[in-house]
């Protein structure tokens, strides 16, 4: 589960998590404690480790169910780290390319079930967008947030 | 997760403890619909709710129109710190009746 990601890329500064986990829901709890911990450590408060708790398992369970469509023998590895009082969440995957226009939040004048995680992630963090991917991913996501 | 389902003070209560997530709520998701379609009011107890995420609001959020349609009470109660702060995030504090107790759900 915490085998070192086999990819020669790393979000920048210092690296505080770096993990690489089969994509089923069941690991998503392990995830997000290792996850809630590195944000610690990195000197996030609580309650800025939690939304980053938040967002990283919502792009998780995006990844799990729509990029994978819950095949278990996905891949994704998680990798966090700290650089000028701003944490860097990299969400990797071997799934097809995503548009980034696919990301969209619904309205939330709209109670229903569903179509809450996009929305979720982008209240949790300061910014999310897609990277270029490098050999080996499919998508490569980067949240960030000012550690607060 | 766990759960139980109780009755007081006249109403069912399922309780909830652990996360629920990607993982564990589709098993939250049928609870929460069967005691509904059974038409009865019934109260979610979140004391011990860990964590939640979008699909466990999801699952919220359907039985809370499922008991809208079958004319049955549906409400949370005791909602944990970390629970609530993620039903703020969907802003479903101010749709979802929510209580600071049983008794309190009762009473209202």
């Amino acid at each position: 589960m915490h085998a070192k990601t086999p990819v020669n890329s790393r979000p920048p500064g210092e690296l505080v998590l770096d993990m690489r986990s089969a994509a089923k829901p069941e690991n998503l709890k392990q995830i997000r404690t290792a996850v809630r911990d590195a944000a610690l450590g990195a000197g996030c408060s609580e309650s800025c480790a939690d939304e980053i708790v938040i967002a990283v398992n919502e792009a998780c369970m995006n990844v799990i169910e729509h990029g994978y469509a819950l095949d278990p023998n996905g891949v994704l590895t998680v990798q966090l780290s700290a650089q000028n009082g701003t944490l860097f969440a990299w969400l990797g995957d071997q799934c097809k390319p995503i548009d980034l226009s696919q990301l969209k939040s619904r309205s939330l004048e709209d109670i229903r079930p569903g179509g809450l995680g996009v929305h979720f992630m982008r209240e949790c963090m300061d910014d999310i967008k897609f990277l270029p991917p490098p050999p080996g991913y499919g998508n490569l996501l980067q949240m960030t947030k000012t550690i607060s | 997760m766990e759960h139980e389902v109780r009755e007081e003070h006249g109403l069912s209560i399922a309780a909830f403890r652990g996360d629920i997530d990607f993982n564990t709520s589709p098993e939250a998701r049928r609870v929460l619909l069967e005691l509904v379609e059974n038409r009865q009011d019934l109260m979610v107890d979140m004391s011990s709710v860990d964590y939640i995420d979008s699909s466990g609001v999801a699952s919220l959020i359907e039985a809370f129109q499922s008991a809208k349609t079958t004319g049955s009470r549906f409400g949370l109660v005791a909602v944990s710190p970390p629970a609530l702060r993620v039903l703020q995030l969907a802003h479903l504090e101010k749709v979802l009746p929510i209580y600071d107790s049983v008794a309190a759900a009762a009473d209202a």
